[in-house]
């Protein structure tokens, strides 16, 4: 896909310190612009744990993902496409979706216990109501950018009725669970390039695995503290049972991060956006400021809980966004929802329930607050430097001096 | 034909002139079919959209509805407020951003964002066929055709093919005039038992012994949208919300049976006064007492239960018969009530 560009070229946006994806964007203008995986992107950096950055002291899954509760599946399709100047309805474009799957069975046909919370309400999650009323979750779960938000539910319920044309008779009801924050700084908002095709694409490939970060699926045009940021995710084993008993439960979060200001960011606790002040946004040739907007945050688990437990941990959420930094601005569109997959629920749900004790959330707490913190940092370090509509560029936060910002602390581990 | 054509009202609080949702100063109504099905838009603003404070109330916590973030955390909203069945509501929703990107192209909060979309259910055709003829083309025609005056009632918009009490339903409206303000009323009427049906409290419903009950299966949702004059902050909205579904409740279309239902409540006066991007330091708002908010209440509940009424009075002759579904039988359901 580089083979456009000359070396020269290369060489030097590498001096210029622009990534790799960066500089194949425009090569990517006619290319078909759109890929979906669930492995690792190719151009993603670090995670922060390879850093020797450990947040917490719960140990992570073998993925370090949301995928580590077991049967929960992520799929993403990200659309990289066109360079220059905006025009809407062709691009640039630089958005896509993240599809999260909490089992690998239709959606409505399985359900799984759910709750939500607002943190900061400028914000969009579509099929909320049925959530509260039912305490149940039939639909996916679909991360985008702002404006595709009716096309991307459009796409999640004719995904549900291709697979069943009576999904909306039953019980349980395959409204999707549509998230959005705003990548209008790079990407052709108005022009809504998400639809029915790229939500097809995320939601058959999900799968369990290793999730892609950073600059993909609904994350692709996203930032964080002014470096560019998007889809994170991480995980932590919860001991289970009494203190001589064996096994784990998992919780895994998955966030789509577009918030905050760099002064703000706390990287486990050095205050890294004190340190590294340059490398703002620049608007064309221009530096320019601009803050905000949102945090999606998804939380999956294997312990057996029901929905007034769930939204614990949505609270927990807030206190693990709390330790980057992020104050929740009134701009903000901050939402969380978590669902349990621990259990049988509706149509499905056995005569009697086995539900986690309420004395054993603690463990849970400190899990959501530690992976929240992880995910939202892993969004981070493997974001790569984009150039978006106008030449916008949102640059990539550099490891090497992060690193040496943690050595100053004496936090490099 | 409405409930007072019959020489019928409900309560004894007056009317307002038209005794319809529009009896608000600013608000407009529009409707607009598919090939199947159809949706409805209430505008609580004239011109480009502002702000306005808004509260719901939700039976178990209601149905697809989008805004619902901003609406309970800023206890505010600026898009028009559509209807539309819940598997058009993507659809429908992207035909509101269409709106939103025309009135600001950044989606301000103050200027149309979020969209607004109430999942009203119960129209007895495939969710294939009807996601499909529903979507942005319908609220562009509802936009341009929304206006204040007297309101289609009936199987128009949302309430196309929606029955209640064994009998067409659909759109309803009424009005009533409180000592603070004006309450104006729309209810996609759908579901209900006919042995229910109730008019000031006589049961109508078992004199009207021929009305075969809805199919079990049928979806008993429903969604209406209140709108006052009254400065009513966010958490009394929430309270008027709750208290005008007594209405419903007297009127019998709320039972035990209902899968769902939302009432959303909005204020065409506090909040919208400073907004528009002129944003003081300070806004007005005028505390309204318990006393007030109690005559308001009760003008709300008898504007649901007569906008009910009206529903099913307008559709007495239309789309009946589809799907064995007959029209109200007037002549009988007058002789009952008096």
């Amino acid at each position: 896909m580089t083979g456009s560009l000359s070396a020269d070229e290369l060489t030097r946006r590498r001096f210029l310190g622009l990534s790799l994806t960066a500089a194949v964007l425009p090569a990517l203008a006619c290319a078909p612009g759109t890929t979906s995986s669930h492995a690792r992107d190719a151009g993603a950096r670090a995670r922060l744990r390879d850093l020797g950055i450990v947040i917490g002291d719960l140990p992570p899954g073998p993925f370090n993902a949301i995928t580590d509760v077991p049967g929960v599946g992520v799929g993403q399709t990200t659309l990289i496409h066109g360079h220059g100047p905006l025009v809407v309805g062709k691009g640039p474009v630089r958005t896509g979706v993240t599809a999260i799957l909490p089992r690998p069975d239709l959606p409505w046909r399985r359900p799984v216990y759910a709750a939500d919370l607002t943190i900061n309400g400028n914000g969009e999650f579509t099929g909320l109501g049925p959530v509260r009323r039912t305490g149940l979750l039939g639909g996916p779960i679909l991360l985008t950018d702002t404006g595709s938000v009716g096309r991307v539910h459009d796409g999640g319920v004719q995904w549900a009725l291709a697979r069943d044309a009576d999904a909306f008779a039953g019980p349980v009801r395959p409204d999707p669970v549509v998230g959005e924050t705003w990548a209008d700084y790079l990407n052709d908002t108005i022009g809504r390039h998400v639809g029915s095709v790229e939500v097809a694409r995320a939601l058959t490939s999900a799968a369990s695995g290793p999730v892609a970060e950073g600059c993909v699926g609904g994350g692709t045009g996203m930032r964080a503290f002014q470096f560019k940021a998007g889809i994170g995710t991480s995980s932590r084993l919860i001991p289970a049972g009494k203190e001589d008993a064996e096994g784990t439960w998992h919780v895994g979060v998955l966030v789509q991060a577009n918030f905050a200001t760099r002064y703000q960011l706390l990287v486990n606790g050095v205050p890294v956006g004190r340190e590294i002040v340059d490398l703002l946004p620049e608007r064309g040739a221009k530096t320019e400021v601009p803050t905000g907007n949102s945090l999606l945050i998804v939380i999956a688990t294997d312990a057996p809980l029901l929905p007034v437990q769930l939204q614990r941990l949505c609270r927990r959420a807030a206190l693990g966004m709390a330790r980057t930094g992020a104050v929740s601005t009134h701009g903000s569109g901050d939402l969380a929802i978590a669902f349990s997959t621990g259990n049988e629920a509706g149509p499905t749900a056995a005569e009697s329930l086995q539900v986690l004790h309420t004395s054993r959330m603690t463990w849970l707490h400190k899990g959501v607050v530690e992976a929240t913190e992880e995910a939202i940092l892993n969004s981070l370090t493997a974001a790569t430097t984009m150039v978006g509509r106008d030449g916008n560029t949102i640059h990539a936060l550099p490891l090497d001096r992060l690193m040496d910002v943690m050595q100053l602390y004496g936090r490099a581990g | 034909m409405r409930l007072r054509d019959l020489g019928l009202a409900v309560g004894d609080l007056p009317a307002g002139p038209l005794n319809t949702v529009t009896d608000v100063a600013g608000v407009r109504v529009g409707h607009a079919r598919g090939a199947m099905g159809g949706i409805t838009l209430v505008l609580p603003f004239t011109g480009a959209p502002r702000r306005y404070y808004a509260g719901r109330w939700s039976l178990d916590g209601g149905d697809e509805t989008t805004g619902l973030a901003m609406l309970e955390d800023f206890g505010a909203l600026s898009a028009p407020i559509a209807l539309a069945p819940a598997p058009a509501l993507g659809r429908v929703y992207d035909g509101l951003l269409d709106y939103g990107f025309q009135q600001d192209s950044g989606l301000g909060e103050d200027h149309g964002w979020p969209p607004v979309v109430l999942a009203v259910d119960g129209v007895p055709v495939p969710a294939v066929s009807l996601h499909a003829s529903l979507g942005a083309g319908q609220v562009a025609a509802a936009l341009s055709t929304a206006t204040g005056g007297a309101v289609g009632e009936g199987q128009v918009g949302v309430g196309t093919l929606l029955s209640g009490f064994g009998v067409r339903a659909g759109i309803g409206c009424s009005s009533r005039i409180g000592r603070a303000g004006t309450v104006g009323v729309l209810v996609a009427t759908n579901g209900g038992e006919p042995h229910r049906l109730a008019l000031n409290g006589v049961p109508i419903g078992r004199w009207l012994a021929d009305l075969a009950p809805l199919p079990v299966s049928y979806r008993r949702s429903f969604a209406a949208v209140l709108i006052t004059d009254a400065p009513l902050l966010p958490a009394q909205l929430n309270r008027l919300a709750q208290r005008a579904a007594f209405g419903l409740v007297r009127v019998g279309l709320l039972d035990e049976r209902t899968v769902s239902g939302t009432m959303l409540a909005v204020s065409t006066t506090g909040l919208n006064d400073a907004m528009a991007g002129l944003a003081p330091e300070t806004v007005t708002a005028r505390p309204t007492t318990e006393a007030v908010l109690h005559d308001l209440f009760a003008a709300g509940a008898d504007a649901c239960e007569e906008a009910v009424l009206n529903a099913l009075v307008a559709a007495h002759n239309q789309n009946t018969n589809v799907d064995g579904v007959p029209g109200l039988p007037v002549d009988a359901f007058r002789a009952a009530a008096q």
